[in-house]
């Protein structure tokens, strides 16, 4: 009789060397998962690498196409000419296309044989022509129709391998495989309903597999070797296409049994690209700046663009303000592309001038006048020392009332459309960047006035300023990180004006230094 | 080709090395996951995602340990790792006193009925029971892997275990075997 035993122990012996063999077609099926699987990792770098043939291929044929562009007339003079002088060269055409270098050992030959052959022969070529066109034509429609079928067979296998792995667990399975083959026969039916042979059979079996798809499974399993040999062998599209749709649903009902197969590791490599899809997405490359700066304006060089005659003339020169919005790109992690709207004006003083008013004003070179001041006089020097003082002149002495001391003072206003690159030198928490660029400046303000007295008048406007104008500028940037996506900013920039004059700048070569300060936001 | 070789051809994907592998350990594993499943189909569905894991992992395995082990582990963290999916495990605390382990008349009971048994029991009495009878885990790491109380672990092996007894008893009482399912 038997003894009595711990259940515990009792399982432990049953189950101590416990294996069983899963069935056969585990492996083929866990090969194709992995093989679907591999093929997937290597995408991207596929798409990488056809990308990068894609663009080479495109540079190449739009090379090719300029260079080529200028022969190409008489390249298609040429086709036509060997066309009608030989008609016994059935594929002239082509190989002249295929090999250009041969076409000009053809045109050598040209004369003689247009002098040989009659006219009559090019009537003759044409109709031969005709009918081996229209025979490939018919061949390649043939291979193309078998193509295109055979394409939408691979399509339907792929969508409903997609729509399958998302299906649901093996409690379900029997019940949505017997869906889904209903769907698959359905779309077979379709398909071969276009067709006039094999139809019934293809139908026949899907009907078959309605009605007992697990029967049908087993069944097509074990008919899949053999099927794939027929399919290679087999010569005649249409029984192919019969064949395929065997393989279809085949496949379809071994995926099925796949799909119900929560695939852990697919869905770690999904999340994996979406997280490098997220982490791409979240590299903020724009940045919107604001900027407000205090300008210091100067010259190089000691000149006046005012009138010569002030060259020697104490200048002052005024500090402003410039303000305005700037937005960067940010082309690599290092460098940026940036640019903007600043609104800036500048203003400086000549100093030690003198006013006095006059019957008729004096011509200042670069000024144009304004109505009020056409009776003032401006002067460098008092009581007409200067030789181009109008006072020393006979006419104005007696009505020339005193003069006084005062200064003229320029202004210039400019919208300023900065074009700079900067690059990071420093990326952490604090970060340095060297700034270079070009700015355009688009003069809207000048305004020359005299200050005498207390008083100042509006003499007029400079005549010589450019409408437009650019500075190259240089400059260093500082920035601080205070929370994610903002930074503060202070950017030292100096600027050198380019082509502020138009004609006669009096030796004046004006730049501006701004400390710039403002706030960025990354997005 | 020795193992070792094999492993690292595989941790290299290496298809043809991957098929060999699946070949020597597949009877093993799928052992494995017959316990733990509900069902042969279940089984199945098991059997290819723990070796598509073991695939993935596979370079993980530092060779420190034997490599049945090893794969054996991530077999039933696969299989833990579905029924973590269904949530079914967070059910009210079902402690309950603890007893004598049973005993049981040692007779000649065919396997497939006795894995039947196994597989017909409630989810997490199942898992329980396997956990900790056949492949010797303790309460304390059942109740980290299936995210419940020791005692609540220890309640549920007693249940399995009277379950288990109560039907091997009545096969026992019947003059004729039951089939396996």
């Amino acid at each position: 009789m038997s003894e009595r035993k711990n259940i515990d122990q009792f399982f432990q012996e049953k189950f101590k060397d416990f294996e069983t063999d899963p069935p056969e077609f585990t492996w083929p099926e866990l090969e194709e998962k992995l093989k679907k699987k591999n093929k997937k990792r290597i995408i991207p770098f596929w798409w990488k690498l056809s990308g990068i043939a894609a663009a080479f291929l495109i540079g190449f044929f739009i090379a090719e196409g300029i260079t080529a562009s200028r022969n190409e007339v008489s390249k298609s003079v040429v086709i036509q000419e060997t066309k009608k002088s030989n008609p016994n060269i059935p594929d002239q055409n082509n190989e002249i296309v295929g090999k250009p270098e041969s076409e000009s050992q053809k045109t050598e030959k040209l004369p003689n044989e247009i002098g040989q052959n009659p006219i009559v022969q090019s009537d003759e070529k044409n109709p031969d022509d005709e009918t081996s066109v229209s025979d490939k034509k018919f061949i390649f429609g043939k291979s193309s129709n078998v193509n295109s079928k055979r394409k939408t067979f691979s399509n339907d296998n792929s969508s409903r391998a997609v729509a399958e792995t998302n299906a649901g667990k093996t409690n379900r399975k029997n019940r949505k495989s017997a869906e889904k083959l209903n769907s698959a026969a359905k779309h077979q039916t379709k398909i071969t309903k276009a067709e006039d042979e094999n139809s019934a059979t293809a139908i026949a079996i899907s009907d078959f597999n309605k009605n007992n798809p697990a029967a049908a499974n087993a069944n097509q399993r074990q008919e899949n070797s053999v099927v794939n040999v027929d399919l290679k062998n087999t010569g005649e599209p249409t029984k192919a296409i019969a064949v395929s749709e065997d393989v279809n649903q085949i496949r379809q009902s071994d995926f099925t049994s796949i799909a119900a197969i929560p695939n852990a590791l697919e869905e770690l490599l999904k999340q994996k690209e979406q997280k490098i899809v997220v982490t791409e997405a979240k590299k903020e490359k724009w940045q919107i700046t604001s900027n407000v700066a205090p300008v210091y304006f100067g010259s190089t060089s000691a000149g006046s663009p005012i009138d010569s005659s002030f060259a020697g003339n104490q200048k002052d020169y005024g500090t402003n303000l410039s303000f305005g919005l700037g937005v960067n790109y940010a082309l690599s992690n290092k460098l940026k592309i940036r640019a903007g709207v600043n609104k800036v004006s500048f203003n400086y003083h000549t100093n030690d001038v003198f006013v006095s008013a006059g019957i008729q004003g004096k011509q200042l070179e670069n000024v144009t006048l304004s109505t009020e001041s056409q009776f003032l006089n401006v002067t460098n020097s008092y009581k007409g020392n200067d030789p181009v003082n109008t006072t020393s002149s006979p006419a104005n002495t007696t009505l020339s009332t005193d003069q006084s001391e005062g200064y003229l003072n320029q202004k210039m206003g400019y919208i300023e459309v900065p074009l700079e690159l900067s690059y990071k030198l420093l990326d952490k928490t604090f970060g340095i960047n060297i700034i270079g660029g070009v700015s355009t400046l688009f003069l809207n303000e000048n305004e020359i006035s005299v200050v005498s007295s207390g008083y100042a008048t509006n003499l007029g406007e400079a005549n010589n300023l450019n409408k437009t104008h650019f500075s190259t500028n240089v400059g260093l940037g500082l920035s601080y990180k205070f929370l994610k996506a903002f930074e503060a900013n202070f950017e030292p920039m100096f600027k050198y004006q380019v082509n502020t004059f138009n004609k006669n700048n009096g030796d004046f070569k004006p730049y501006f230094f701004g400390l710039y300060t403002g706030l960025s936001f990354r997005f | 080709m020795s193992l070792e070789a094999l492993i690292l051809d595989c941790q290299k994907n290496n298809i043809e090395a991957q098929e060999q592998l699946f070949r020597l350990f597949s009877s093993k594993l799928f052992g494995v996951c017959l316990k733990y499943s509900r069902n042969y189909e279940e089984a199945q569905d098991n059997l290819q995602d723990g070796f598509m894991i073991i695939y993935e992992k596979i370079g993980q395995f530092s060779f420190s340990g034997s490599f049945e082990g090893w794969a054996k582990r991530v077999m039933i963290n696969n299989a833990l790792q579905y029924y973590r999916k269904e949530n079914f495990l967070r059910l009210v605390n079902e402690e309950i006193a603890e007893e004598e382990t049973p005993e049981i008349e040692d007779t000649n009971v065919s396997l497939d009925y006795l894995l039947g048994i196994i597989q017909q029991l409630p989810d997490r009495y199942r898992l329980v029971f396997n956990l900790y009878v056949i492949d010797n885990y303790a309460h304390k790491e059942i109740s980290e892997m299936l995210n419940i109380s020791i005692g609540t672990s220890k309640s549920n092996l007693c249940r399995a275990r009277a379950i288990l007894k109560d039907k091997i008893e009545t096969s026992q009482t019947t003059t004729k075997l039951p089939s396996a399912k």
